[in-house]
């Protein structure tokens, strides 16, 4: 189910090269389901700690924009490197059944969960039969 | 202990990286999981960093044992659906002070330290004058 739309920004650059990433924001990896009335929201975000994450929302546009931390041991030479990026931003578009006054966040382990409930009218209505 | 000095590299992979050393953008971003390993060296310890988003310190077992390091990080039933099991072995190429290996996980990011021998300690070395 598409219920969050991931947005590419127009004037986003091409795919950088892996030396390059190291001074990029890259997209995370997120996973998306819903559960009864809620969407869940998962997206990894490993090295990111609280002080660095932001979280915005604007209209229906959900921004995810987060800084990594690096290692604090000081590098002498690096072997190689896992495309380590600078940090990471996600831009989603939520549903129009998702309701943008209800959404919670919580980051734990390096993956931020959002849970977003379902609009009042969006929701299954029994109609009593008389 | 064999030494492997090509590249200079003190770790060769035995197994469990699908290509993730050199994993471009694309891959990192669909596998979180999977998204590679960084290897750098400070002055005193070789670093091993990997990312394990959704897994906490209770999840993940880490053993050295004739120069091979294994990590098993493992969880059940992951609320995000991301990788609910990694593992992963590491030959370690390099003399180093294996008494004092250390770890941290922090934010979904793991970071492994070798110490180096004293052998290997380049630098001026102080010489204490009694």
């Amino acid at each position: 189910m598409h219920f969050v739309t991931i947005t590419h920004e127009p004037s986003a650059p091409p795919t950088p090269s892996p030396q390059e990433q190291n001074t990029t924001y890259r997209r995370p990896s997120c996973r998306a389901k819903k559960e009864n009335e809620n969407f869940h929201l998962a997206i990894a975000l490993p090295g990111v700690s609280q002080e660095s994450l932001t979280v915005s929302l604007e209209k229906d546009l959900l921004t995810v924009r987060a800084e990594r931390c690096s290692s604090k041991l000081q590098t002498k030479k690096t072997f190689r490197s896992h495309s380590e990026p600078k940090g990471y931003q996600l831009k989603a578009r939520l549903h129009p059944d998702m309701d943008p006054e209800a959404i919670s966040a919580q980051l734990e382990d390096g993956v931020l969960t959002l849970l977003i409930s379902e609009r009042e009218s969006a929701r299954m209505r029994v109609i009593p039969i008389n | 202990m064999n030494l492997h000095h090509r590249y200079h590299n003190p770790f060769n992979v035995l197994s469990g990286l699908p290509r993730g050393m050199t994993a471009t953008s694309r891959e990192a971003s669909s596998n979180p999981a999977s998204s590679g390993v960084g290897i750098f060296e400070t002055d005193t310890a070789w670093v091993l960093q990997t990312d394990l988003p959704g897994f906490c310190k209770e999840d993940v077992s880490l053993s050295f044992h004739k120069g091979t390091l294994r990590l098993v990080a493992e969880r059940e039933n992951p609320a995000h659906a991301f990788q609910s099991r990694i593992e992963r072995s590491f030959r370690v190429a390099k003399e180093l002070d294996e008494a004092n290996i250390s770890a941290t996980l922090e934010n979904g990011l793991l970071e492994i330290t070798f110490p180096k021998p004293a052998s290997e300690i380049s630098g001026p070395v102080e010489i204490k004058v009694n």
